[in-house]
């Protein structure tokens, strides 16, 4: 009889042949579950189809231009740099003193010039002939606030001024069955307190269709680790819909798990499986994405401040200093210094990939409790002080009673830590 | 014969066009790989199109800094793929207002009897369903493997697990999703 290990090589083999194209059989004396767990890889393997040829054209086309933009602007700074020296070299005489004469008029010249432009040769304008110039609801930077429900505290936000949008290279399809959560943001609710949402499915057609299944399955999952959490909508039956008319699933969490437990603390998300529409002999699958998030609040509410730590942690080649912590109730985030950063390193010394790619795990704990993961931080590299700036923002919240936090960084690009850091938060 | 200014600007020609034709070969060859990576993480083919646009965009503006010397392309680019998918489970619901009209459609290919097409829709809701039961951990191995392809030293270097861990997690996590599989059918 086969043991473990080598049924999990065979396995193995079994399954990159599989994937690599080839009519794979799980063999005749392969037990049972070596046997159905190739059949489920080959199953699991035609799950999705790759990319729509329109799409990676598309995509394709976008990027290469981009890059040839890029490209042909420096080259033109380049050859443009070129030809004014080589202009300066033809016109200048070659007396250094005379070169010296001429620059000196020439920037004279450009400072008389800059002074007049800017108006400091004339009397300054007053509030109303300013007023004035300005046509009838003219707005010179339109500055447009995003929408959103629930706004960080002590987070700066900043809103630039909008520019024309791009114009789409495909018009947007029409969809046949719009679905719109309500409320649409984010969700804060209180521990223990009944989460209740609506998923309201509309027709946009004018003919009439049905939706199956209706109610479709929808889970929660936690948000950091996207762990499965409770099932609170089980798929089942369907609805017609006649044209243009609307169908509510209505979905309410007691905030417990699957074994009735109460979940702890934190944000969780909400998951919608798919649907089908049938309309005459015509069928489409709609993919619902993920719905609303949900923040569990603590009982006794959550610790608001902002602590400043500053304390470096040097684990083989990297010091981390923890620089400091900012807690609101709707979340935590650490911000993080990483030295040294991305650069030109010393012969054999470290390195950390280019911005956005430092492969970074860590994990966060309040009063010992059980670790959770922290997740992908935001990244800054800064040339000039050879640093990388690591931040994770998206934390969970810390209760207002919590007396530690601690943040461990396990691992860094290749090296191995952990850089542990244990704050106080009384 | 060409001055120093000129041999400057065929030089920056010819960097360009390296350049371009090296990332079009690398897109050709990763964009299925990304696309059905992220494809098998969120449920959404248009969310899907987004993050791999996205990751490519990402790519392309850190390119030039991009060392084989490093980490092999494949690392990188699913490196940079791994963050954007985390990033938009995690920033989606805290900083933007959710909006579910990101709903798209998946057209039948019209080849298949209906029966038999139910039955396979039947089949991936289940199986979809599975999935998202799964750890992040698992999920992700089950990406880098049946999404992307990937073999078990490209899946360690891009998790940080070894080679042989690689191999016996998704052994387990395959088995498991069996059986979840399995339970979901019969249930």
């Amino acid at each position: 009889m086969r043991n473990r290990r080598n049924e999990g090589q065979e396995f193995l083999e079994k399954l990159n042949r599989l994937l690599a194209g080839e009519d794979v059989g799980a063999g005749e004396d392969a037990d049972e579950d070596l046997r159905t767990a190739v059949e489920f890889s080959r199953r699991l393997s035609g799950l999705y189809p790759g990319p729509s040829p329109e799409f990676s054209q598309r995509l394709r086309s976008r990027l290469l231009s981009r890059l040839s933009q890029e490209k042909q602007a420096a080259a033109g700074e380049r050859a443009g740099k070129g030809w004014l020296r080589r202009l300066l070299a033809r016109v200048l005489p070659e007396s250094p003193v005379w070169r010296t004469a001429i620059g000196t008029a020439v920037v004279a010249v450009l400072v008389v010039a800059v002074a007049w432009q800017t108006g400091m040769f004339t009397a300054a304008p007053t509030v109303e002939e300013t007023l004035s110039k300005s046509a009838p609801g003219e707005v010179g930077v339109a500055a447009v606030m995003e929408e959103g429900q629930v706004e960080k505290r002590g987070e700066i936000r900043q809103f630039e001024a909008t520019e024309e949008a791009p114009v789409p290279l495909v018009a947007p399809q029409a969809l046949p069955l719009g679905v719109q959560a309500s409320p649409a943001g984010p969700i804060v609710s209180g521990y223990g307190q009944e989460v209740s949402f609506d998923l309201v499915f509309t027709n946009t057609t004018q003919e009439t269709i049905t939706v199956a299944p209706f109610p479709p399955a929808a889970i929660i999952v936690s948000s950091a680790g996207l762990a499965h959490v409770r099932t609170v909508s089980e798929a089942g039956g369907e609805a017609t819909l006649p044209a243009s008319a609307t169908v509510t699933q209505s979905i309410v969490w007691d905030q417990t798990d699957d074994s009735g437990d109460q979940v702890a603390p934190g944000w969780y998300t909400v998951l919608v499986g798919s649907v089908n529409l049938t309309t005459g002999d015509e069928s489409l699958a709609i993919e619902v994405p993920a719905g609303p998030q949900v923040l569990v609040e603590y009982p006794q509410g959550a610790l608001e401040a902002s602590v400043e730590v500053h304390q470096p942690e040097m684990v083989g080649e990297f010091t981390v200093i923890l620089e400091r912590l900012e807690l609101s109730n709707l979340g935590c985030a650490v911000y993080t210094t990483i030295s040294p950063g991305y650069g030109a390193p010393e012969e054999g010394g470290p390195r950390l990939p280019a911005s956005g790619t430092v492969q970074v795990s860590a994990w966060y704990s309040v009063d010992g409790g059980p670790p959770r993961e922290a997740g992908s931080p935001c990244e800054l590299f800064s040339e000039d002080e050879n640093v990388t700036r690591l931040s994770w923002e998206c934390l969970d919240p810390v209760p207002s009673d919590a007396q530690l936090f601690t943040f461990t960084l396990t691992r860094i690009g290749e090296s191995e830590g952990p850089w542990e850091f244990r704050i106080p938060l009384r | 014969m060409p001055d120093a200014q000129e041999k400057a600007r065929v030089s920056t020609v010819n960097e360009a066009a390296i350049m371009k034709e090296t990332f079009a070969e690398f897109y050709e060859e990763f964009l299925p790989k990304v696309f059905r990576y992220i494809r098998y993480r969120v449920n959404a083919v248009q969310v899907t199109e987004d993050l791999t646009s996205e990751v490519f965009e990402k790519a392309l503006t850190n390119f030039a800094r991009f060392s084989s010397e490093r980490a092999s392309f494949s690392t990188w680019i699913f490196t940079i793929a791994r963050n954007t998918v985390i990033d938009y489970y995690r920033g989606r619901g805290r900083h933007s207002a959710v909006s579910l009209e990101e709903a798209e459609v998946d057209v039948p290919s019209g080849e298949t009897p209906p029966d038999e097409e139910l039955e396979k829709r039947e089949e991936k809701e289940r199986l979809q369903v599975c999935l998202a039961r799964l750890t992040q951990q698992e999920q992700e191995l089950v990406s880098l493997k049946f999404g992307s392809g990937l073999n078990n030293r490209q899946i360690a270097d891009i998790t940080g697990l070894s080679e042989s861990n690689v191999g016996t997690r998704l052994y387990r996590t395959v088995r498991k999703l069996r059986d979840m599989f399995a339970e979901a059918e019969h249930a």
